[in-house]
């Protein structure tokens, strides 16, 4: 089903609202209970620029130039309103030039979380926040939000996580640009829906058992950046001789925080399930959390190296990056640091990267 | 420790000297291009005053750590209880621009990333990492902090910076996170930061082995506000004309309301500098020889550039009049309200001009325009500062379009010359200058 | 019958390297040529030179190397960063830091004891810090890369060029002579622009471990000596610097 599928099946069959959502964090438990779809705006990877892109610089992340060039589009005309998670400085740009300046002119939500480690201001902060929110969209959609509709909506999304854990790993079978496709489907499926898929995949699918490294086999990489655009970046791993087996996207595996017992209280359960979200610089967690998370999850997926793959101009990730790669190094893991746009094709130069990357941790295999 | 003290208060009562980027930007002023008399007015006597605190500043700094806590704040912090509780604050923004006035940002930088920090991270930031791992810098030696403190207010990037400070220093951080204001901020995120300063006093009077005393807090409060109208009211002699000082100027004047706020010395300065500039207006003495064309400034200013800017604008009879920056400094000061200290730090430190959507920035910026009779602005779009640059395209045409003011956008950076092209930005300017006059 | 075990090729942007090998990793012919856009036709041709000097067979494996690689057919095809570190260790046989300067881009590689690659570097994004940045800009100044040596003033009287972009730095040079400034000294600035750029891909090396230049651009000993200051350290040029790609890839030949 493709996005527009998804917007029209919503709009028909379920008669609710479509809001377009912003990378990266923001409590989406609260728009399912209410009925409404996100759709989630990374790019898109390929616009037409016109002038409307040239509004923002460029040098700005390309996240932000897209986008502005998207909800300027008539494409944009499906969606009924926009919200905003406070994730870093440019988008906080995008979102008042765009209401400020237009062509935006239906609704738009914020959603400011935390920075910093969650002590009691800031638990305080998060849960008012929350409720802040779903009034507001409850307003917006004349739904009421009952603790009913919310706590299904949360265990929901808790049953998907957990699934979208399993099909990151650790069955022990390595990513593919199949699983990928799966897990970025969430973008604008109704979650439903998306959990059914994911269901049908993982049911369908008969687990490979090489979780080792083994001779001959392609480099296992734990892989890590904002979103694995362009697409072909995968095509280019495999090229190389190297395939993802651990996944800290921040569009992906970072977003996955599945909670074994939920708390009743469904503020409390949206509290918990933030708080079991993966560290991302974006939220201010520290460096060194980062970097143990980083490792744990190369160790339990058994990844060789670690490819950091940023989105040009994207700052967050930019100062994370001297440490992880002394630190994770000095763990025997090396790291390669690649920037790219969102679309078109990967360059040769940073292929040829890859490729040498991949032929050191092969070389450093073969040696032990 | 007794005579780490005893050396600290020698030194912050001694003077001292040494080349700051204003020094060089002075005697440039004085001296022109290559003899010609230079196309300005007579400088400004405050700036000796000037000199002589920051070098007082810098140099005390040295003999700081182990004589008294020391915190490095970024400049958006609430920073008037750390000041009363006794700190020696540091300012990394100020500490960078300083290295940038000095031409000294672009090596700086690169010793950051030599380290493995990226090219396209914030200037300021590059900067200061790039001195604090090659440990070198024109003021001699930053003294090492107890405690890092930073405000969101400004940007999220000190977020990241001063993360990656604790990491190199293993020093506690402490983030007052201040919601991005859309229109009017809720009740929720203005207790949100008030419970955020209640949590960082308790965390600045454990550090500094002291309680912090409310007289004491509230005449500090009291003392900043003050240096902050009266640093508004110095800005507003700019209206006259011709205006009796340039905002390039103010570019340097602004830094002891930046480092050294909440102190009789900085109240002092302010009057001081006030005095002559009401003098200078009263008498008709402009910055300027021949000011034809007054301009707005916007975003930081480019250090590096400063001189070349100064002269290439006056020369054509061109002034800098106003600036986004400078004013930014005295917008904030009116609100604090002595009786409801933290309350009003809270909010005043949360409606700062970075913190505020667009609409909010550009009325402001035209308002600005309008009080100083502008009729052109210069733009400065800034690769290294996301937060001031996204939204002046829109800007530039709304004062265009709206105003009738001749606007241009100037891309560069605030601190790293190597990626930039002094020649094309000037050209640029030129041009930008001579449309004025056909 | 023939000693030929293996062929390397490079095939760079600005010049086509070749060599064979014999079962020991001694080079027993070469060639060096400026590219051509042709690349097919050059590299058959250039081949059947080098077989025919060597009467290597068409049973000996070839392996290919530089941005060209892809575009010939090849037994195999391994990066640069491979390949100039087997090179340089067939040299030195000793760990330590290896500096490549090349047409499109500047490779800092660090070599294990063991000879394999630990970690490497390289220039991304623009030209800053590669031969072309070097080309391009001392074209303007009407100085042939090959005698910048003979046109360059001593240290500290060059002019400061700040800007490691190539099209702002030609901008940069463009002015200065303008301006009136020294030809020698611009010369100088731009080449010490240049081996600031590299010693930031550099960053810290270790004190112990030797600096190695493979590449075209170490053929200049002006610019040697300057990347030299940059970085503190006296730098050894290998042999044949602009060979060192094509005899790793030949190395790589076994297996
Ligand atoms: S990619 Fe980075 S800079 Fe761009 S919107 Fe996301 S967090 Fe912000
Ligand atoms: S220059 Fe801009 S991005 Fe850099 S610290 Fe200041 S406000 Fe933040």
């Amino acid at each position: 089903m493709t996005r527009n599928e998804a917007i029209s099946t919503h709009r028909n069959q379920r008669h609710g609202k479509v809001l377009a959502c912003f990378p990266m964090q923001y409590p989406r438990e609260l728009l399912t209970a209410l009925n409404i779809l996100a759709v989630e705006v990374w790019g898109p990877p390929d616009v037409t620029p016109t002038h409307e892109m040239a509004r923002i610089q460029a040098y700005v992340c390309p996240i932000v130039r897209h986008s502005m060039e998207f909800l300027a589009s008539k494409e944009a005309s499906q969606l009924d309103g926009i919200l905003f998670p406070h994730t870093c400085d440019s988008l906080q740009g995008l979102a008042t030039v765009l209401t400020d300046f237009g062509p935006w002119d239906k609704p738009v939500f914020h959603f400011t979380h935390p920075k910093g480690p969650l002590d009691s201001p800031r638990r305080t902060f998060l849960r008012k926040e929350f409720q802040h929110l779903a009034t507001q969209l409850e307003e917006w959609t004349g739904e009421t939000l009952t603790l009913e509709k919310l706590r299904d909506a949360i265990a929901l999304h808790n049953h998907l996580d957990s699934l979208r854990g399993t099909l990151l790993e650790p069955t022990g079978q390595t990513l593919g640009p199949l699983q990928y496709e799966l897990l970025r489907r969430g973008e604008f499926q109704w979650p439903q829906t998306w959990l059914e898929e994911i269901q049908e995949a993982l049911a369908g699918v008969s687990v490979d058992v090489s979780k080792e490294a083994k001779e001959g086999g392609p480099a296992r990489l734990l892989v890590s950046g904002i979103v694995p655009e362009p697409q072909g970046i995968f095509e280019a791993l495999r090229q190389a001789g190297a395939i993802p087996v651990a996944d800290d996207y921040a569009a992906i595996g970072r977003r996955i925080c599945h909670v074994e017992n939920l708390p009743d209280d469904p503020f409390d359960a949206l509290m918990a399930r933030y708080e079991a979200l993966p560290p991302c610089p974006t939220r201010g967690a520290s460096v060194d959390r980062r970097i143990g998370w980083l490792l744990e999850r190369a160790r339990s997926a058994k990844a060789e190296a670690v490819l950091l793959h940023n989105i040009t101009f994207c700052e967050p990730e930019m100062f994370d990056l001297p440490h992880i790669r002394r630190e994770l190094a000095a763990q025997g893991l090396p790291v390669l640091y690649m920037e790219t746009e969102l679309g078109g094709e990967l360059s040769g130069q940073l292929a040829t990267r890859l490729e040498a990357f991949v032929e050191m941790v092969l070389d450093a295999r073969r040696k032990g | 420790m007794m005579l780490r003290r005893m050396q600290y208060e020698f030194m912050k009562n001694a003077g001292g000297t040494f080349l700051t980027g204003l020094q060089r930007y002075q005697a440039f002023k004085k001296r022109g291009k290559r003899g010609a008399r230079p196309p300005f007015g007579p400088p400004l006597e405050s700036v000796e005053r000037l000199k002589e605190i920051m070098t007082r500043y810098y140099f005390t700094g040295r003999y700081a750590d182990g004589a008294v806590p020391v915190a490095w704040v970024t400049s958006g912090f609430p920073s008037e209880a750390l000041v009363a509780l006794g700190y020696h604050l540091v300012y990394p923004e100020n500490h960078a621009a300083l290295c940038g006035a000095r031409r000294k940002g672009g090596k700086m930088c690169g010793a950051a990333e030599e380290f493995g920090y990226p090219r396209d991270i914030c200037s300021y930031v590059r900067t200061d990492l790039g001195s604090l791992l090659s440990k070198k810098t024109p003021v001699g030696r930053l003294p090492k902090p107890d405690l890092l403190c930073c405000c969101t207010n400004i940007c999220q990037t000190v977020l990241y910076w001063y993360r990656a400070l604790a990491k190199h220093l293993d020093v506690p951080l402490v983030i007052i996170d201040t919601p991005f204001i859309y229109g009017e901020a809720p009740t929720h995120h203005l207790e949100y930061v008030r419970g955020q300063l209640d949590q960082f006093i308790e965390v600045a009077e454990r550090i500094g082995g002291k309680k912090l005393s409310p007289e004491h807090f509230v005449d500090t409060v009291k003392k900043a506000q003050r240096a902050s109208s009266l640093w508004g009211e110095c800005l507003a002699t700019g209206k006259a004309k011709p205006s009796p000082w340039s905002a390039i100027d103010s570019f340097f004047h602004i830094a002891p309301v930046v480092t050294i706020r909440g102190s009789d010395e900085c109240v002092d300065y302010y009057q001081m500098l006030l005095n002559e500039l009401t003098e200078r207006a009263r008498k008709g003495v402009g910055a300027i020889d021949n000011e034809r064309h007054r301009l707005l400034w916007d975003n930081l200013p480019i250090w590096f550039l400063v001189r070349d800017l100064a002269l290439a604008t006056a020369e054509r009879g061109f002034q800098f009049v106003c600036a986004t920056y400078s004013n930014a400094w005295a917008e904030a000061g009116s609100q604090i309200d002595p009786s409801t200290p933290l309350d009003s730090t809270a909010r005043t430190y949360t409606s700062v001009y970075l913190n505020r959507d667009l609409d909010n920035r550009t009325r402001s910026l035209i308002q600005l325009a309008r009080d100083f009779d502008a009729d052109g602005a210069v733009l400065h779009s800034d690769r290294s500062c996301k937060p001031y640059s996204v939204g002046q395209v829109d800007v530039r045409n709304r004062l265009m379009e709206e105003e009738g003011i001749r606007a241009m956008l100037l891309e560069a950076d605030h601190n790293d010359e190597r990626s930039f092209s002094k020649e094309q930005a000037l050209t640029r300017l030129q041009a930008f200058m001579e449309a004025f006059d056909e | 019958m023939s000693n030929a075990a293996s062929i390397g090729i490079d095939i760079g942007s600005t010049s086509w390297k070749g060599c064979v090998v014999d079962s020991k990793g001694r080079v027993m012919a070469s060639r060096i040529q400026e590219s051509d856009p042709r690349i097919k036709e050059q590299t058959a041709r250039l081949l059947a030179e080098l077989m025919a000097d060597t009467g290597a067979s068409s049973q000996v494996p070839v392996i290919a190397t530089g941005y060209g690689r892809k575009q010939v057919e090849a037994t195999r095809q391994v990066t640069e960063i491979t390949c100039h570190t087997k090179g340089c260790f067939h040299q030195t046989g000793k760990p330590g830091v290896l500096i490549d300067i090349g047409g499109q881009d500047t490779k800092v590689i660090h070599i294990g004891p063991k000879g394999s690659v630990l970690d490497f570097q390289m220039n991304d994004k623009c030209a800053a810090g590669t031969g072309r940045f070097l080309e391009v800009i001392l074209q303007r100044l009407r100085i042939p890369l090959d005698q910048v040596g003979q046109h360059i003033s001593s240290k500290g009287e060059g002019v400061k060029v700040s800007s490691t972009c190539t099209v702002f730095a030609e901008s940069e040079v463009v002015s200065l002579v303008a301006q009136g400034a020294r030809v020698e000294a611009i010369a100088r600035g731009v080449l010490e622009a240049l081996a600031a750029r590299v010693s930031s891909l550099a960053g810290k090396v270790p004190e112990q471990l030797p600096l190695f230049m493979s590449g075209g651009v170490a053929l200049n000993p002006a610019m040697v000596a300057i990347l030299a200051e940059a970085l503190g350290r006296p730098i050894t040029v290998l042999d044949n610097p602009q060979l060192v790609g094509a005899h790793g890839a030949a190395l790589s030949g076994g297996g």
